[in-house]
């Protein structure tokens, strides 16, 4: 019995600390917003942007856009970081708002619970711009994404450009994201679009899940059911690497794998040879354009959505080559 | 005159049954794509389902104690990790036995908590997948750990791909799982440990009583839980050439999966070791099948759940009936 309530003890002790360890990361997100209140300046319009997490490279590039582009324009800026976490994402963002924001940016790490936020947004009038991820369904003002569908189609293309004089079957096939990834599965429609009007048959359109490791057995599936494959695109680079992982390990180099996301991991398989490109999307950009469409509305001005049943507006994307990264 | 036959069923069902159902999937995947019959494919079926049998192996001897481990996707992705981290620093062989004694510790805190802090096993085991999933994160800095196809060579030992004739298949894996399950089969048949975990599944009072080591049993249980999901992890690991947290997302299900379809009752106290075997292998086959048809996400999941239905109803009917008679 004794034991027993020393190891209890021990492990509410190393509970403790698990827990001191969450609050004290939650201290310097508070610290974080509290530094940016003092930034709050009288004079002058105000923009505020939340971002998904500054650990990940992706958003740190979205961040530096924004804020090189708020600063360009002459606005004030706070950041807040929500750090992947859902209550930091709510409590943070309502927190800008009260504030006093003039626009709020949000590349939100929930886009289901964005809508106590966009509330809040509408009763104080202030525009709400969602950067990436998902609306959320909510009433945001525009939702900037990556041109996925384009994306697509240029992985096509340059997929029948490395084709060209290729005396080998027209079969090639898609490995997909989970359906729910609504914007994802609009890679591989684009993509099929411009490779069938290449002349090119999708045999097969397989989901992956967005999981590297089945990319990987979906590969080794598709060389035992379509040996004579030529090309295969992938949704996302993760699920692109598996199935260059398989094809590697069968020995075969005579089939073409496209990713999408221009992951470090797709480059590093580009640099090896096992994979010949990613599109890549372009967060700098998404994080100026968010901006030039704040502004657009703070000024009185309207936007040109390229989606106006979901407010989206698309941001460019760019095709990385192999040739590109040598 | 009727109940002879029915019993019959029964009993031919019991000791059967799987491997009945493996047939005829594979029987039904011949007709629908008769490329799924080369023996190339069937190759790649069975060295596939080596990552998901060797863990359901370790997780039949869970679930016949009475449990079951909700922690072997965590522990497969942190191995991952820890193999990738450290076979560039110190050489495969270190390496590969430092990922094995992580996965070992991490099932034998897994057998504390339930033991020593009384905590029900799908509770202990689900928060300490988290808190493995945690620590694989923290360790990694949430990226991803890239092991390279040419500096690091040896890391591809455990999926290589050997050629015999024409026939093209990854060695390792399936000596692997060979070498789990008759290790596994033997303990479960031949030694007290397999008898007392049979019997802690039974009753667990019971066995207590009659002087049965619970605590130990179970804590051993759990280890070699641990232990499998790494060798697993390593396997996974060279095929994808990467450690990442999240290579065991789910991973979980299809362990405990395999191990059901096989035989081993929920209730405890009753194993099947090459029910489990069969069972990993079925649930390759059928997932490789359906990629070969090239049914599309929604199907797939309709499909496999249809199946594993199927099969759960005629075993549970049958209990039904036994229990009825007894």
């Amino acid at each position: 019995m004794k034991v027993r309530k020393l190891l209890v003890l021990l492990l509410v002790i190393a509970l403790a600390f698990a827990v001191g360890g969450c609050g004290k990361t939650d201290d310097t997100g508070e610290s974080g917003s509290n530094d940016s209140e003092n930034t709050v300046s009288e004079d002058g319009m105000t923009i505020g942007f939340s971002v998904y997490d500054m650990q990940y490279e992706f958003f740190q590039s979205m961040e530096a856009g924004t804020k090189s582009q708020v600063e360009a324009m002459g606005y004030n800026y706070i950041l807040h970081d929500q750090k992947s976490d859902e209550t930091q994402m709510v409590s943070g963002a309502i927190n800008l708002i009260n504030q006093g924001v003039d626009a709020l940016i949000i590349s939100p790490c929930k886009p289901e619970s964005l809508s106590s936020i966009v509330d809040a947004a509408k009763a104080k009038n202030v525009p709400v711009i969602v950067d990436d991820i998902g609306g959320g369904g909510t009433d945001y003002d525009a939702i900037v994404i990556s041109d996925c569908f384009q994306g697509g189609q240029q992985a096509a293309d340059y997929t029948v450009e490395l084709l060209a004089g290729n005396e080998g079957s027209k079969k090639v096939a898609i490995i997909k994201c989970e359906p729910s990834a609504v914007y994802a599965i609009r890679r591989g429609e684009g993509y099929k679009e411009n490779i069938e009007k290449a002349g090119f048959t999708v045999v097969k359109e397989l989901s992956g899940h967005s999981k590297s490791e089945e990319g990987y057995t979906i590969m080794q599936d598709l060389l035992a059911s379509d040996p004579d494959l030529v090309a295969v695109f992938a949704e996302n680079d993760p699920m692109g690497v598996g199935a260059a992982n398989a094809l590697a390990d069968a020995g075969r180099d005579d089939i073409i794998i496209v990713g999408f996301n221009g992951d470090a991991e797709a480059i590093d398989a580009m640099k090896a040879g096992t994979m010949q490109g990613t599109v890549a999307q372009d967060p700098e950009s998404m994080g100026k354009l968010t901006v030039q469409l704040a502004d657009t509305l703070l000024t009185g001005g309207t936007l040109d959505y390229d989606d106006p049943t979901t407010r989206e507006i698309f941001a460019p994307v760019n095709l990385i080559k192999s040739g590109d990264v040598q | 005159m009727n109940k002879k036959p029915y019993r019959g069923f029964d009993y031919y069902w019991k000791r059967y049954g799987i491997f009945a159902t493996l047939l005829i999937t594979l029987a039904v995947f011949a007709i629908l794509s008769p490329l799924s019959l080369t023996p190339n494919n069937l190759l790649t079926v069975l060295s596939r389902s080596a990552i998901i049998g060797i863990s359901a192996c370790g997780m039949t001897f869970a679930i016949c104690s009475g449990g079951f481990d909700l922690s072997v996707g965590a522990i497969l992705g942190l191995s991952t990790c820890v193999f990738a981290a450290n076979l560039p620093l110190f050489g495969l062989l270190p390496a590969t036995l430092l990922t094995l004694l992580v996965g070992g510790l991490a099932g034998m805190l897994n057998g504390l908590a339930i033991t020593k802090l009384k905590i029900q096993t799908f509770v202990a085991t689900l928060a300490m997948g988290m808190i493995i999933k945690g620590v694989a994160l923290l360790y990694t800095h949430g990226s991803k750990q890239m092991l390279s196809r040419t500096e690091n060579a040896e890391a591809k030992i455990f999926s290589q791909n050997v050629n015999i004739g024409s026939l093209q298949v990854q060695l390792a894996p399936l000596l692997m799982m060979a070498l789990v399950f008759i290790c596994g089969y033997l303990i479960y048949r031949y030694t007290r440990h397999g008898v007392y975990t049979r019997s802690i599944g039974s009753n667990e009072n019971a066995a207590r009583t009659a002087g049965i080591p619970v605590d130990r049993t179970i804590i051993i249980v759990y280890i070699v839980t641990g232990v499998t999901a790494s060798i697993s992890g390593l396997i996974r690991a060279s095929q994808l050439m990467q450690g990442s947290a999240v290579l065991g997302d789910g991973f979980e299900l299809d362990a405990i999966t395999a191990t059901i379809l096989g035989g081993t009752s929920l209730a405890g106290g009753k194993g099947n070791i090459w029910g489990t075997f069969i069972g990993a292998i079925l649930l390759a086959m059928i997932r490789n099948g359906l990629n070969m048809i090239g049914l599309s996400d929604e199907y797939q999941r309709l499909t496999i759940g249809l199946i594993l239905l199927a099969v759960l109803a005629i075993s549970g009917l049958q209990e039904l009936r036994e229990e009825k008679s007894a």
